[in-house]
This record gives structure tokens, C-alpha cells and sequence, in this order.
């Protein structure tokens, strides 16, 4: 075992801390339930009340608030302007000083049942869910939806134990609009508990896109929204070991399709460009479930696609129709020993998976191997995992192929035996295309 | 029989202390040995414990008997691998490890004691809410597995690892306000 100098330092920390941490206390989920309902009677006495309306239920320490929108212009959450006043319940006059204090009482919600609200007023605008969660210092967050009027779509607020849980960073900001006629569900945390708002979107206009904000009260966090109506995406969000979980849907000439998440401390992102949905879907699905229960999912902290592949057309080169490859990850900052580098990994429409390692720059190693021009000029045509379009573009990169010479390429013998070696090459355009050669470790 | 009887025990010398520690205690230090080496070293890591004990009440009386013995425990069951003459139980203890390590690498804390980590880290869980301090110390200090801790506080484990996760972040930015590190 890593005799990790901060783990062993939890040996220090006083008894008391310790004894504490032992005492089993039951869970404070009266929210769920309090705030089901709130929102249930937010909207049914909003839609009664329009243009304007401000609803605030308490709930305990938690608190929901259910107004209005009125598209762009209307004001931020947590504005001077906005109604929506974090921590204060809105303006409802029942509910003057915000919520009251923290309740004791245990309501065990019918997690089996969904609560459907359908607005009956056809202009109520968008939607702002505020909501104050449990804790000494609450943060709020804001659930903003806007877009299209209330009137165009039917709105389903549904509560449920089994929605996945969403990890949203503070700064991080995402944005990606819906398909038409498509079901989302929007998945949020507080600090105290951790639960999911499941929406269900219909509209009859069916060009009309709506972007879902979650922010708190200075500015946004998250935009966007998961839709996902395929159950077996609902059951990658379940997975044990996958803290957060979100899926971008980005539609233009193509679909992409991600998944960003954490395990432990690592923020994680898989994603696929493909034609067919339902493949990429099934892809994405498969490749999480096959590494939930491990570190081995690529890290992948920057912005960008990195999937090479195409979940039906086959046009990878290098691969068999069999066997060819359907996934390509990243793990950036590779798991010691190695330092800095790039874990890569490869899943194959067959099963078969196969990982590498990514390096850049000089590392000192036992065993190493020095390429020369030659030997990369020989080895640029042995990539695989490409679609030919990268392909070609390779052929007109011979300058950074080149400049690899001047790096020692190097594999550790390690205990994953990785039986591929990866670098990467630079297009012209300064896009990034990685591709990886037949180089063998020792244990290859 | 009561900690604080067995307690006073140990300060009259009285070797019955050692066998009410075993019988109020025994299973729970083995519990915790146990997720740090395997089953036959937890073992010994156990009468180290006691041993330790009996040579540190007096002077020492701990009002907290349990988690003076779980911290002794766990730190003879760490020492025990340190030395390699432990066989390893991997597992949790393993990926807690990891997990801290990814979070702050233990080499920006060269320069900071041992004590005086311990002492951050005891400061540093006592700024967050309670919730989260007790998952993080059932995951860093007891190595338990998120399902078990998610079982003991009926949560579910996304929450708990979420929990953690968050704790983790605030850990290494405690750390490095307090300038242990860049």
C-alpha cells in the first residue's frame, strides 16, 4: 500500500472526531417530499396567478421557488431584481421571513410515484426553481428554465429516489439545446442531500429550443440539460463509483454524445461523434459499465472531442468490421508512476479493450526507445483508430510526425502491461488528432 | 463494563484492563486491522494495541478509550505494512490512499511533519458540516467502503461519494491556504 502521507495523517485526528463519525443518525429526507409537493402547488398557483407570481414553501431548512420567467430579458437569480431572493422564499406573503426553522419530523416521500404537474395556464413563461438546501452555509441553487412559453409545452415535474446525481462545478458552464419532442431530465445537488429534478418536455413547436440553467446566485454553473429517456442511460447514472454523470447532446450535421463525471477526485468525460444515436447511446453505455468499478476511464479535462469513431458507418481504418474501433479515452495526468502523460484507452465493438499510454516529452525510463525520422515516418502509416478523413490529414503533418524524433519514447514495464504505446501528431490547423503505433512493450 | 472503568484500571495497573478492552473492544480493533492487513496480522496489530496501551494509561487517560485504541490500532496496522512485514489487505485502505494522493501528492507536503498534518487535518474536518466530516472520516480513517458507509448513515452512495469527493477538494484547498503547500 501508497503510504500516502495525508491518509496516514488521519491517525492524528482526535477520538471525539472518531467517536462522532460512529453514531448513526437517520436521514433527514423530509425535503424530498416537502419540496415534491412544493413545487407540485407552485405551479398549479401559478398558473392561477400570472403575469407574475412568487411562491415560496418552506420545507424545513429547504426551501423551492416557482415564478415565472419572461424569457431573456427577465432578471437573473439572486439579481436586486429578481424575485427569486436566495433563502427568502420569494415574495409570498405566507411565508414573510423565509423559512422557517429546521424541522425534526421524518416524512418517508412514495418514491414510487411520479408527481406530474401539467400548468393549466398556457403564459406562464418559463420556470425558476430556487431552492435553499440543507447546511450551515446553504448554497442555492437556481433552476432556470427559458425558452419557449409555457404555453407551447406541457411540463412534468417528477421526483424520483432513483434519479442519478449530478456533480456541477462551480465556474463550469455547459450548454446544449434539445431535440424536439424529447424527454430531459435535469439532474442538480444541493449541499445537504442530494436529489434530481426529472423534467418532461412536449412541445408543439417543434423548433423552438429551451436551454435549462443551473446557477446560483451570482452566475450560471451548468446550462443544459440531460435528456435522457433511454433506460439504460438511467442505469449508468446509478452506478456505484460514478459520482456525477452528465450527457450532451449536441445536434448539428452529426450527434455527439458525452458523459462527463467524476470518480474520486477526477473529472472524467467520454464522448462520441456519431449518425447513429441509439449506437452512440449504446457505446457510451457500454464503455461505462465496463470501467465503473475502476480508475482506468479516461481523464479528460479539456473541452473537445477525442472519439474517432463511428458507432455504424465502419469507416475506421485499420480495423476489421468485426473488431474495430468504437471508442477512444483519454486519461490526462496518467496514474503514477509515470508523472505527467496520457492513459489511453481503446474499446472495440467485439469487448476487446486495450489500453495505452500517452507521453510527451522526455521521461527517464529503464526501457526506452529512441524513434528516429525513419522509424516514425514507418510507423505514421501503421496508426489505427482513425476514420480516413484523419488519416489524410496525417499525411500532410510529416513536420510534427518529425519533431517526435527528438523525443525518447518510452514504456515502462508496468503492471497493466499495456501493449500499446500512443503519441500524438498535429495537423496543420492546430487540431489535435492522436493516434497510436505498434509499439510493443517488453511484456508485449 | 464502562471505557472510563477500564480506564481507571489501566491506572491501577490492574491487567483486567487488558481483557475488559478485548471483550468491550476486541472485534471493533480487529475490524479496523482487518481492512488494513489481512486477518492474522490484524491480529497481532490488536495486542500491539493493547500493549501500547498499557504502557501509555498512565500517564495518558483518554476519555475517548475506543478511538484512542482505533488510532492505535490503525496506526500499528499501517506501521505494519511500512516495515513489509505485514501481508497487505489492499482493497479500501488502497484506494483511500490513492484517492488523498490524487487530491494533494504527498510530495508537496515534504516539508510538513507528520504532526503537524495530523493537526490540518483535525482543524480542517472540524470546518465541515458534520454529515460530510463523519463520511470522511468513516472513508480516510476507518477505510470504509462507500457502500458500507452509505449503508451506516442510510444515504445512498452517489451521496456519500459525491460527499467525499467534495470534502476531498476542500481538504487540499484547506491545505493550501494554510500555505503546506502551492
Amino acid at each position: 500500500m501508497s503510504e500516502n502521507k495525508l491518509f496516514m495523517s488521519f491517525s492524528g485526528i482526535s477520538p471525539e472526531l472518531i467517536e462522532e463519525s460512529e453514531r448513526r443518525r437517520p436521514r433527514r429526507r423530509i425535503w424530498i417530499y416537502a419540496i415534491s409537493a412544493a413545487a407540485c402547488l407552485a405551479l398549479v398557483l401559478g398558473a392561477a396567478m400570472l403575469p407574475t407570481l412568487m411562491t415560496g414553501v418552506s420545507t424545513g431548512r429547504d426551501i423551492i421557488d416557482v415564478l415565472p420567467f419572461d424569457g431573456a430579458g427577465g432578471p437573473a437569480p439572486g439579481d436586486p431584481g429578481s424575485a427569486v431572493a436566495p433563502g427568502t422564499g420569494g415574495d409570498d406573503p405566507s411565508y414573510p421571513e423565509g423559512p422557517p426553522e429546521d424541522k425534526e419530523e421524518v416524512v418517508e416521500p412514495d418514491m414510487d410515484k411520479n408527481h406530474p404537474v401539467q400548468p393549466d395556464s398556457p403564459d406562464s413563461g418559463g420556470l425558476i426553481f430556487n431552492d435553499v438546501l440543507t447546511g450551515a452555509s446553504p448554497p442555492v441553487w437556481f433552476f432556470m428554465l427559458q425558452g419557449t412559453p409555457l404555453s407551447e409545452y406541457q411540463l412534468e415535474l417528477v421526483w424520483s429516489a432513483d434519479c442519478p446525481t449530478a456533480l456541477l462545478e462551480a465556474g463550469e458552464e455547459e450548454r446544449w439545446l434539445f431535440d424536439t419532442n424529447l424527454s430531459g431530465e435535469a439532474l442538480y445537488y444541493g449541499d445537504g442531500e442530494l436529489y434530481c429534478l426529472r423534467l418532461t418536455f412536449r412541445y408543439s413547436d417543434s423548433d423552438t429550443p429551451v436551454t435549462v440553467t443551473v446557477s446560483d446566485a451570482q452566475k450560471p454553473l451548468f446550462r443544459g440539460c440531460i435528456p435522457t429517456d433511454d433506460a439504460k442511460m438511467s442505469r449508468v447514472f446509478g452506478t456505484d463509483g460514478i459520482e456525477c454523470l452528465c450527457l450532451r447532446y449536441e445536434y448539428g450535421d452529426s450527434v455527439t454524445l458525452s458523459a462527463e463525471f467524476t470518480i474520486g477526485a477526477d473529472l472524467y468525460r467520454v464522448s462520441v461523434n456519431t449518425s447513429d444515436e441509439d449506437a452512440g447511446r449504446e457505446l457510451i453505455f457500454n464503455t461505462l459499465t465496463r470501467f465503473q468499478s475502476n480508475y482506468f476511464i479516461s481523464r479528460y479535462p479539456d473541452l473537445g472531442t477525442f472519439v474517432q469513431g463511428d458507432g455504424t458507418s465502419g469507416s475506421l481504418a485499420g480495423e476489421d468490421e468485426d473488431s474495430r474501433l468504437l471508442l477512444e479515452l483519454e486519461a490526462k495526468k496518467a496514474l503514477p508512476p509515470w508523472g505527467d502523460g496520457t492513459l489511453m484507452t481503446r474499446v472495440y465493438r467485439d469487448g476487446r479493450v486495450e489500453r495505452g499510454v500517452l507521453w510527451y516529452g522526455e521521461f527517464s525510463a529503464e526501457e526506452s526507445w529512441q524513434l528516429t525520422r525513419e522509424e516514425l515516418m514507418e510507423l505514421r502509416g501503421r496508426f489505427c483508430g482513425l476514420t480516413p478523413e484523419d488519416a489524410e490529414k496525417l499525411r500532410g503533418c510529416e513536420h510534427a510526425a518529425l519533431g517526435m524524433e527528438e523525443y525518447a519514447i518510452t514504456a515502462y514495464p508496468d503492471p497493466w502491461q499495456y501493449t500499446k504505446l500512443a503519441i500524438t501528431g498535429c495537423v496543420e490547423d492546430n487540431e489535435t488528432v492522436k493516434w497510436t503505433v505498434e509499439l510493443l512493450t517488453p511484456e508485449g | 463494563m464502562e471505557d472510563s472503568r477500564i480506564v481507571e484500571l489501566f491506572w491501577r495497573r490492574d491487567t483486567r484492563a487488558l481483557s475488559e478492552c478485548e471483550t468491550a473492544h476486541g472485534e471493533y480493533l480487529r475490524s479496523l486491522a482487518g481492512r488494513f492487513v489481512e486477518r492474522r496480522d490484524a491480529e497481532e496489530c490488536v495486542n500491539d494495541a493493547y500493549l501500547r496501551a498499557w504502557n501509555a494509561i498512565p500517564p495518558a487517560k483518554p476519555g475517548k478509550l475506543r478511538a484512542f485504541l482505533g488510532k492505535i490500532t490503525r496506526n500499528l496496522a499501517i506501521d505494519a505494512l511500512r516495515r513489509g512485514c505485514a501481508q497487505k489487505r489492499g482493497g479500501e485502505a488502497e484506494s483511500v490512499s490513492r484517492e488523498l494522493e490524487l487530491v494533494v501528492p504527498d510530495s508537496a507536503l515534504d516539508a510538513v511533519s507528520a504532526e503537524e498534518l495530523a493537526g490540518f487535518v483535525d482543524s480542517f474536518l472540524r470546518t465541515l458540516p458534520r454529515r460530510d466530516r463523519d463520511i470522511m472520516i468513516r472513508r480516510c480513517f476507518f477505510a470504509e467502503s462507500v457502500a458500507e458507509i452509505a449503508a451506516k448513515y442510510a444515504m445512498r452512495a452517489n451521496t456519500v461519494s459525491v460527499s467525499l469527493s467534495r470534502s476531498r477538494k476542500k481538504l487540499a484547498d484547506y491545505l493550501r491556504k494554510e500555505g503546506l503547500y502551492e
